[in-house]
């Protein structure tokens, strides 16, 4: 269509803008996707608000990696160069990882970096903690304060009193090297409320306590987990996984909810949760029938032997008698019994057996959270799936599955301190000898219980007392000076942890920070650089910058800098830990972030050698590309590294599980019925609760502030069956209460076949929550009031949902919601695997409508019940207590931040 | 934004203009994709040159079965889609509750954003979307809008026995409210006082004295421009009325309403200045050979109008110009008859019907939005 007359006259006359597109280059010929690295610091691009007015910006692009999950994919950071601020963030085509694709919470970091509400100083506590009352202060007296404190803690002597707890590392090694330095062992992390279980299982067999699934060249996908394993490596694995079935791949996903990845899936299994063990060992026993196993990769590379020595030694040592035995060990499981024990139809156990048994080397598994963490014997359940990939010969190959450890780049580091000189028995006790990272959700109940204390606490990236169960013990503990003598919150944003906090730290984004990244997203082993993105884009305008808080908004710094200046202020010259901060490159000089990371670039296999031929250093081309491919596939390193076991094989037999007091769990079988087995569920208003599972676009903490994500999601109502609706009366959008252990909550009720009867889903992902007193993160939280009732009750009301605010932004007068969900969690009674130490997420629950006076949104918890309850579960683990040669636990397993050998044994 | 059988529009809250996807045109004359077709982790979307037999989106189109939205509304799409089902591109086929599975609407967006203070106390009705539409001013609805909110919330929860729509974009709310009922009554006043008195006048049913003329030429004067009024201030850009006439696409009624409207001022102000200059008053009748055809269709192209929006029910009603033809020419009459006759009677039969008339104007504006789109 053609300008007509008047609208061309108009134009000349100026009395309407002019529109002419004889400037644009226009779609002639091909599009392109990204923009040429050579031109990030001059790309130019047209106005997107102002279009079809041409406006051209112009941005320098500065590469970096999201920090709203664990994949860390790539960023492109777009720097305005008239602004000199960041608008905003797409893909990073060079990333090997997300291959310049993103999900939703990447480009949304621009949301977290302009929110209105961002902690910008450093905060230190006014009044009694958890007041609400907090002042500014320097980041001088922050270091000068802390510092004191925990140099006052080291001088005792004690190694386990000053703790690090993380929530997102988002980093490789880096703190931990910081914790040595000090001398502490002094790390606790989230494991154990995510993978403890799954990591188990996998620990067990090969020591390597993660899976590294080749979906993108597998013949068969077979996931047991709540959408692309509940957030971690959404965007890489959903990218290859879809690459796998568009090249004829079967999906298989095992999850009584009807996630978005089952609803992709070629067989979708709604097994009941805790059950899937049997369903794996009834198809393990299915290919052993059928003689559809790999007979070479078992034979040389499974300790087949070892099993026969201990449970059948009167046998030859042949590996056709084995298989003959193994055979009758298994033909329990039948399909029967799989269909009867996981409650779906015994025609899809053995129509999906069939597909699975004849995968061969092509059977990608994945389990990381979902069953493995919601269950009593979860680990059980990583432990059967992997037997599957070692009876296909699916081990280490391509379209198999691969230990983590194969594609992960394990950084040099410039200075490596002693190991600690102690063992934290509040984070790994006695009674957990096999449990996989450290028991982080028992911490306030081991407190409280008088097992020790903590003078200085860091809380990083991590919200106990909102995404751990039993919350308010959490509080009480935080609120207790004997319990924590000095409460420190790294942060970005507001959460309900640092609410108690004596220090509130603002620390940095995504773009605003040092990190290196490097995970097993596909056979393919990359690293990859998160960076201040301000701070590079001053470096190529040719100006230098001493610290990252001096580009980040406000004072925001980061964790790198702050430990080194931290550690640097605690030693006051005697104690050992300023020699491990001095550059490596300059004598007697203290390093500098700069340095760090130099020293560990110029280590990466290849990585000189692609700078040289950039011409620029490994720093640098790190700094202009943000990531590199270190090996372009990991297959079948066992024939060269062979496996970390005592055997040197795969152990299917378990010496160490026999040793520690489960010998009924030598080998894989299905010996713990799941704590929310049905016959745990006898009551007619008795159901199983499915808390565990995210949405695709929050993460637990940080994403609260990010108004996109906000919009998306946030209401978690109770998932009901439309069966279960009709059994308990109620339609849409009623209120029900739910019940658990300790105490009780009532939400909304969303009616809908994808979740299995009997189960009731719900989110805990949502139902973040301030008080009056507290600040932040207003698109996503609720405005509550706590009431402490005396004996150990608390209630939470929900007295305001979200609501529209005025601000500079004026985006936050336009929220259009008010429902910002139910806080479940805190009302989820602590429950601690004997064997792996997870929590066990499911609860075992009462359905019943609310009663008068009991409104949405209402909590109520008693923390006498929830100690009560934990010791029962830890009895579980203390009845079973042994220590074979006076080990606390297997010598050869790992242990995050490992103390010295002589601290691994118990002193009678 | 009626016109969009795909309810793709909605006014973007930061500039008032009306906004939906354009293909990333700002990338495009860049030579970049769009930034959904980079962005998407499966590659979901491709883009391409369609009128390139070799590339690789005609290949696609070319080797798969295909599906389109509402392919028989004449927008010819360009968007196709591989293995979508009907639950997928056709809303009318999801169970809809109200709220999705991780959201609840409770104010107005876009267009409606402005109000969000203002109706915090009215969130807690059963649906904010349906009292949106309503524009009802964070007030508890009266028992008679209640009903109507019952009856709105019925037709959106048809059971189909079959999939639930659990996630979709806020509700927009009812766009064209009360100015746009009221321009239309006053329109119809304009246009049909003059229309009558011309009518009656070449039929030789009335005698158009001096003083008739003044009142029937002032009402279309001062009606006219409320007329106008009423359909700038209901712009989110009031100041952008001027860009229908300035940058026209002919084939629109508002287009061509625009020019209608301003040619029948045209005349009402020549017909104005005739009287005021005391010319020969036989003008006024040759004026009234453009004039009265003018008014006319100043009266009806407001249906042909409501025709072209495809989403609603208006197109489909083939009768709708003789409708508004009948209401001009009787409102018209309301207002002229009273006026010659100067009869209280007649005064108060004219003003019963004005009022029928706006009542029935702002029901046939309302209705329609209430329902799902074509």
């Amino acid at each position: 269509m053609g300008k007509t007359f008047i609208e061309k006259v108009a134009q000349r006359l100026r009395i309407i803008p002019n529109l002419n597109r004889r400037d644009a280059e226009g779609a002639n010929g091909p599009l392109r996707a990204y923009p040429d690295p050579n031109e990030w610091h001059d790309h130019v691009e047209l106005d997107a608000n102002e279009w079809p007015k041409m406006v051209e910006k112009r941005y320098s692009l500065v590469p970096t990696t999201c920090f709203n999950c664990e994949s860390a994919c790539g960023l492109l950071a777009y720097v305005d160069k008239d602004s000199g601020q960041v608008s905003k963030f797409e893909g990073n085509p060079h990333h090997p990882g997300s291959r310049g694709r993103n999900c939703a919470k990447g480009p949304a970091t621009i949301n977290q970096i302009n929110d209105t509400e961002r902690i910008l100083h450093p905060m230190r506590r006014v009044g009694p903690r958890g007041e609400g009352g907090w002042e500014r202060i320097s980041w001088d007296e922050a270091l000068d304060e802390i510092s004191t404190k925990i140099r006052d803690s080291l001088k005792t002597g004690a190694k386990d009193r000053v703790v690090y707890h993380v929530g997102r590392p988002g980093h490789e090694g880096y703190t931990n090297r910081i914790l040595k330095a000090w001398g502490v062992d002094g790390h606790n992390s989230h494991t154990n409320i995510c993978s403890a279980g799954a990591r188990t299982g996998y620990a067990l067999w090969h020591r390597h306590d993660r899976p590294s699934p080749d979906h993108a060249n597998a013949k068969v996908i077979l996931l047991t987990s709540s959408h692309l394993e509940t957030g971690h490596y959404f965007n890489p694995h959903a990218q290859r996984i879809l690459e796998g079935m568009m090249d004829g791949a079967k999906l298989i996903v095992i999850d009584p909810r009807l996630s978005n990845t089952a609803a992709m899936a070629d067989h979708w299994l709604p097994t009941w949760p805790g059950s899937e063990s049997a369903l794996f060992l009834s198809w393990a026993s299915m290919i052993l029938e059928r003689g559809l196993f790999d007979r070479d990769f078992i034979e040389n590379w499974v300790n087949w032997e070892e099993w026969l020595e201990a449970d059948h030694p009167g046998e030859p040592r042949e590996f056709d008698r084995f298989i003959e035995l193994l055979r009758e060990e298994y033909a329990q499981y039948t399909p029967e019994f799989a269909a009867k024990e996981c409650r779906i139809p015994v025609e899809q156990v053995i129509e999906v057996g069939e597909i699975v048994a004849n995968s061969g080397s092509k059977l990608a598994t994945h389990v990381w959270r979902a069953a493995a963490i919601g269950n009593l014997g979860g680990w059980q359940v990583s432990r059967t799936l992997h037997l599957l990939n070692v009876l296909t010969g699916s081990v280490g190959t391509e379209g198999g599955t691969s230990p983590n450890s194969w594609s992960k780049y394990k950084p040099d580091l410039f200075d490596v301190p002693p190991d600690p000189d102690g063992w934290n028995e509040l984070h790994f006790p006695p009674e957990y000898t096999l449990s996989h990272y450290e028991m982080s959700h028992i911490l306030p109940h081991l407190i409280k219980d008088g097992r020790g204390a903590m003078d200085v606490y860091f809380t990083r990236v991590f919200n106990p007392v909102w995404t751990y169960p039993d919350g308010f013990s959490w509080i009480e503990m935080l609120q207790n000076k004997e319990s924590v003598g000095c409460h420190v919150a790294l942060t970005p944003t507001w959460n309900e942890t640092a609410f108690f906090a004596d220090y509130v730290l603002p620390m940095g984004h995504a773009s605003e920070r040092h990190d290196v990244n490097s995970y097993a997203t596909s056979s393919g082993k990359w690293v990859a650089f998160r960076q201040p993105v301000l701070r590079e884009y001053a470096r190529r305008e040719g100006k230098e910058v001493e610290f990252t808080h001096e580009v980040n908004p406000g004072e925001v710094w980061e964790e790198d800098e702050f430990w080194n200046e931290l550690s640097w202020r605690i030693d006051d010259g005697t104690m050992g830990i300023r020699e491990h901060f001095m550059s490596p490159y300059r004598e007697g000089e203290r390093i500098t972030i700069d340095e760090y990371y130099q020293y560990m670039f110029e280590r990466i296999p290849g990585l000189p050698e692609a700078a040289e031929a950039e011409g620029t250093d490994p720093l640098g081309y790190m700094r202009k590309n943000g990531a590199f491919l270190i090996e372009e596939a990991t297959y079948n390193k066992h024939e060269e590294d062979g496996w970390p076991t005592p055997s040197g094989k795969q152990e299917f037999y378990s010496n160490s599980m026999v040793e520690f007091g489960y010998p009924e769990h030598s080998i894989p079988h299905y010996r713990v019925m799941s704590h929310v087995h049905p016959d745990n569920l006898q009551g007619d208003d008795e159901y199983c609760l499915l808390p565990n599972f995210r949405l695709p676009q929050h993460i637990h903490s940080r994403s609260a502030n990010a108004k996109w994500l906000a919009e998306i999601g946030h209401r978690n109502p109770l998932w009901v069956h439309p069966t279960d609706a009709t059994k308990l009366g109620v339609g849409e959008g009623d209120l029900l209460k739910v019940e658990t252990e300790i105490g009780w909550f009532i939400d909304k009720v969303w009616v809908t076949e994808g979740i299995k009867p009997g189960i009731i889903g719900c989110s805990h992902h949502i139902g973040r929550w301030r008080r009056k007193q507290d600040a932040g993160n207003r698109y996503m939280t609720n405005e509550v009031e706590i009431e402490d009732m005396g004996e150990g009750k608390k209630r939470m009301r929900t007295v305001t949902g979200v609501r529209p605010w005025k601000s500079d932004d004026p985006d936050t007068n336009r929220v259009w919601w008010r429902d910002g969900g139910v806080h479940q969690n805190i009302t989820h009674a602590v429950q601690p695997d004997p064997i792996s130490g997870a929590h066990c997420w499911l609860q075992k629950v009462k359905i019943s409508r609310p009663v008068e006076g009991e409104k949405y949104g209402d909590v109520e918890v008693d923390t006498n019940k929830s100690f009560e309850y934990y010791k029962r579960w830890n009895e579980m683990a203390k009845e079973k207590e042994v220590h074979p040669r006076g080990e606390r636990r297997p010598l050869w397993m790992k242990r995050p931040l490992p103390p010295r050998k002589e601290h691994w044994f118990i002193r009678e | 934004m009626q016109a969009c059988p795909y309810d793709a529009l909605y006014i973007d809250p930061n500039k008032g203009t009306a906004a939906k996807c354009n293909y990333c045109a700002h990338r495009i004359e860049h030579s970049y994709e769009p930034a959904c077709v980079i962005v998407c982790p499966t590659e979901s979307i491709v883009s391409g040159d369609l009128d390139d037999p070799n590339s690789a989106i005609s290949n696609l189109v070319a080797s798969h079965d295909t599906t389109v939205r509402k392919p028989q509304s004449g927008t010819i799409p360009n968007l196709y889609y591989i293995d979508a089902s009907e639950e997928m591109l056709d809303p009318s086929a999801t169970e809809v509750t109200g709220t999705g599975m991780w959201t609840e609407q409770s104010f107005g967006v876009g267009h409606f954003a402005k109000y969000a203070e203002s109706r915090l106390g009215g969130a807690d009705t059963t649906s904010m979307i349906v009292q949106l539409a309503l524009e009802k001013k964070a007030k508890q609805s009266s028992p008679r809008d209640q009903a109507i909110i019952r009856d709105v919330m019925e037709k959106l929860s048809n059971e189909t026995g079959g999939a639930k729509r659990s996630y979709d974009q806020p509700s927009k709310g009812v766009l064209w409210g009360w100015e746009v009922s009221a321009y239309i009554w006053t329109k119809g006043i304009a246009a049909g006082t003059y229309a009558v008195a011309v009518l009656a006048m070449l039929s030789g049913l009335v005698e158009m004295s001096d003083g008739l003329w003044a009142m029937t030429l002032g009402i279309g004067v001062v009606f006219l421009a409320l007329t106008g009024l009423l359909l700038v201030i209901d712009l989110d850009r009031p100041e952008r009325f001027l860009y229908v006439m300035l940058r026209p696409n002919w084939d629109s009624w508002l287009v061509k309403g625009a020019y209608i409207l301003s040619g029948y001022g045209g005349v009402l102000a020549l017909s104005v200045a005739v009287i005021i200059l005391d010319l020969d008053r036989t003008f006024l009748a040759y004026l009234a050979i453009a004039g009265l055809p003018l008014a006319l269709l100043t009266g009806v192209y407001t249906a042909w109008l409501l025709m072209q929006a495809k989403g609603r029910s208006w197109s489909e009603d083939s009768l709708l110009p003789v409708k508004f033809l009948v209401e001009t020419v009787t409102i018209g009459a309301a207002v002229f008859f009273p006026l010659a006759l100067m009869e209280p009677l007649a005064f108060i039969v004219g003003g019963i019907v004005l009022v029928g008339i706006l009542a029935h104007d702002k029901h046939l504006v309302m209705r329609p939005q209430m329902e799902p789109l074509l």
